[in-house]
């Protein structure tokens, strides 16, 4: 693995760094829930978004934490998640961007005898919004490759190591003392291996 | 006085291995040593780029400092001694960007307007509610009370500035000897990417918002205190709002946040430390971060850009720099070596053979000199038949790795692995001042 084809890097790094990110951003529904004390009024789309960060954050977690020994299941759930992520912050963007811009953005009145040199300007304020707004979605479609690849070499090392990961972590489970979120854990990274395992 | 040393003796010195001097502390006070170190010393392209860096920034800020000349002679002549003087130089080398950024942030405010770029006041407010669905610093400050303000001040206005120190001290006491060095890098050059681009891209925080809505900035505009202004209505005297409305040194500085970039680099150095304590001091980020927005000084995009920041840093760090931990040691003391990281190591999908790493030793003369910043005065003697005496310049967090030859030995933490094995490996050894009779820099 290389960072853009130019700087040779372990597998493990950019992985790691890729989800401290998501970790990071994914905090921000911990906040935005916040309102229910602060009385600050949240929309369905708003309640929807930091509903479903937080509800991302445990499998961040579990892959960062694990970083050491990445385990096949754990990372299936997160790459599909972190997809899933992917394609529908375009959405959640296009939705927040067009809130910004109808409700709240306003064009300020120029003021006499004010000193505006070094005030930006609407093209330099607009400029940057995209900008980074555009960045920022490509890193994360890069980043999302990056979790592919690491993904697919994760598979072929397990294979190359003749480990069967599912039979292990399956008899390492024992299932039936576990506690229900446990077990439904554990339904979710053998279908999300499963649906990668057809699909890729 | 004695009883202290005592103390310390059965603590941090019962793991010690026989002649191990690597933790040691040294006590010289002879600049000459420091000079000769740095006849001896040849410099990798990394500790140019370091020092040539820093040096840009420390002349800057010289120049942009609006203090009387001999002052500012005099306070450059009192960091060349420090650094001259090998007790203080340990210290000084490898906080020197941690120094860089405190003179760059406080003289960047005497930069003229006219070399700066404009200033962004819709930028941060727009990308916050694109990425975050709102602004998280208005959803967070709808409501306030006293105790949420007291609750918000102590992370933001008191244990900010407290924790790098104790987190500095942690690292010294409990982590791998050198790892102190890896800490000041980070944690400077994050604070100084920091100050630079706050510098280069301005930007207002979200008190600017509430006092002038989206109206355009400049430069003779006053900060304000945000939220701390009711912490001096609560405590009755003023702490904060001259201090931010008149000497604020950055006044559109919002992004990146370097509370929440020095909150983070305090903690990624504690997960390395104490893994098991991660949650608190996870906790501590995010009870931090909630208070900036709170207080209305950072949007969550700040915060996260400061994460950001120090996380990549850290990451650098981490795998460049910082010595590889011991879980099973109790402090400093009882590592006899240290071992270097190697990226290509902590990747657990690699098929290469395996490499022995808790036996890798790092044991060469330069890492037996090795001594926690600087120490010790080392005399060598490279060649049994050479009766005269060089003092050897101590391994750098720039030191390039291919200048490292390292042994494979074994290296036991109650032997005197690093010292020892080199006789029986035959490679040349050096022993170290305190380990020959009358030498002088011993901590115990």
């Amino acid at each position: 693995m290389s960072f853009l084809n130019q700087i040779p890097l372990p597998n493990v790094c950019p992985v790691e760094l890729i989800l401290g990110i998501a970790i990071l951003n994914k905090l921000s529904g911990l906040f935005g829930i916040l309102s229910i004390f602060t009385g600050h009024p949240l929309d369905f789309i708003q309640w929807l978004l930091y509903i479903t960060s937080l509800l991302m954050l445990p499998y961040y977690f579990l892959g960062a934490s694990n970083i050491r020994n990445p385990k096949i299941l754990e990372h299936s759930v997160i790459l599909i998640i972190y997809s899933i992520d992917t394609l529908t912050s375009l959405g959640f963007i296009l939705w927040f961007a067009g809130e910004w811009f109808i409700n709240e953005d306003v064009t300020a009145e120029i003021k006499p005898g004010e000193d505006y040199s070094k005030s930006a300007s609407q093209n330099y304020e607009y400029g940057w919004i995209f900008l980074m707004t555009f960045v920022i979605n490509l890193s994360r479609f890069y980043f999302n490759f990056i979790l592919l690849s690491f993904y697919i070499k994760l598979i072929k090392f397990n294979k190359i190591q003749g480990i069967d990961y599912l039979k292990i972590e399956g008899d390492e489970l024992n299932l039936k003392n576990k506690y229900f979120w446990q077990r439904w854990n554990y339904k979710i990274q053998i279908e999300s291996y499963k649906f990668l395992e057809r699909t890729l | 006085m004695s009883f202290l040393i005592k103390l310390f003796q059965s603590y941090f010195l019962d793991e010690r291995p026989n002649g191990a001097v690597i933790a040691d502390i040294d006590l010289n006070l002879n600049p000459k040593i420091t000079v000769e170190r740095l006849k001896n010393h040849k410099f990798t392209k990394y500790e140019v780029l370091n020092y040539s860096t820093l040096a840009f920034f420390f002349t800057i800020s010289f120049f942009l400092n609006q203090l009387n000349i001999f002052i500012k002679l005099g306070i450059v002549s009192l960091y060349i001694t420090s650094l001259l003087i090998p007790f203080t130089s340990q210290f000084f080398i490898y906080g020197s960007p941690v120094l860089a950024w405190v003179a760059f942030l406080f003289n960047s405010k005497n930069l003229d307007a006219a070399f700066r770029p404009p200033i962004s006041v819709k930028v941060l407010p727009a990308i916050e509610t694109i990425l975050y669905g709102d602004n998280l610093s208005q959803l967070l400050a709808t409501s306030t009370a006293p105790i949420l303000d007291i609750l918000a001040w102590l992370p933001y206005g008191l244990i900010h500035f407290s924790f790098p120190f104790v987190t500095a001290a942690l690292i010294f006491l409990w982590g791998p000897p050198t790892a102190l060095r890896s800490f000041g890098f980070a944690f400077g050059y994050m604070n100084l990417i920091g100050v630079v681009t706050q510098v280069l891209f301005p930007a207002a925080a979200p008190w600017y918002k509430i006092l002038h809505g989206l109206d355009p900035a400049n430069y003779s505009m006053l900060g304000s205190p945000g939220g701390l202004a009711r912490i001096d209505e609560i405590l009755g005297f003023d702490m904060y709002t001259t201090a931010f409305s008149k000497t604020s040194p950055v006044v559109f500085g919002a992004f990146p946040s370097l509370h929440s970039g020095s909150a983070s680099m305090d903690a990624l150095f504690l997960f390395w430390l104490f893994p098991k304590a991660s949650p608190i001091i996870l906790l501590y980020v995010i009870w931090l971060w909630w208070s900036t927005m709170y207080l209305t000084h950072h949007y969550f995009f700040d915060l996260i850009a400061g994460s950001f920041l120090s996380f990549v840093v850290f990451q650098f760090t981490k795998y460049n720099y910082l010595p590889v931990i011991n879980y099973n040691y109790k402090n400093r003391w009882s590592y006899g070596s240290i071992i270097k990281p190697n990226i290509w190591n902590s990747d657990p999908l690699s098929l290469s053979p395996e490499i022995d790493v808790e036996n890798q030793v790092f044991s060469s003369q330069r890492a037996i000199n090795n001594v926690e910043l600087n120490v010790i005065q080392r005399q060598s003697r490279s060649n049994i038949f050479d009766d005269s005496e060089i003092t050897s310049p101590a391994l750098s967090v720039f030191e390039n790795d291919s200048e490292v030859p390292r042994s494979f030995s074994r290296a036991s933490n109650n032997s005197q692995t690093s010292i020892e094995s080199q006789f029986d490996m035959s490679i040349p050894v050096s022993a170290s001042s305190n380990l020959q009779p009358g030498g002088k820099s011993r901590l115990d």
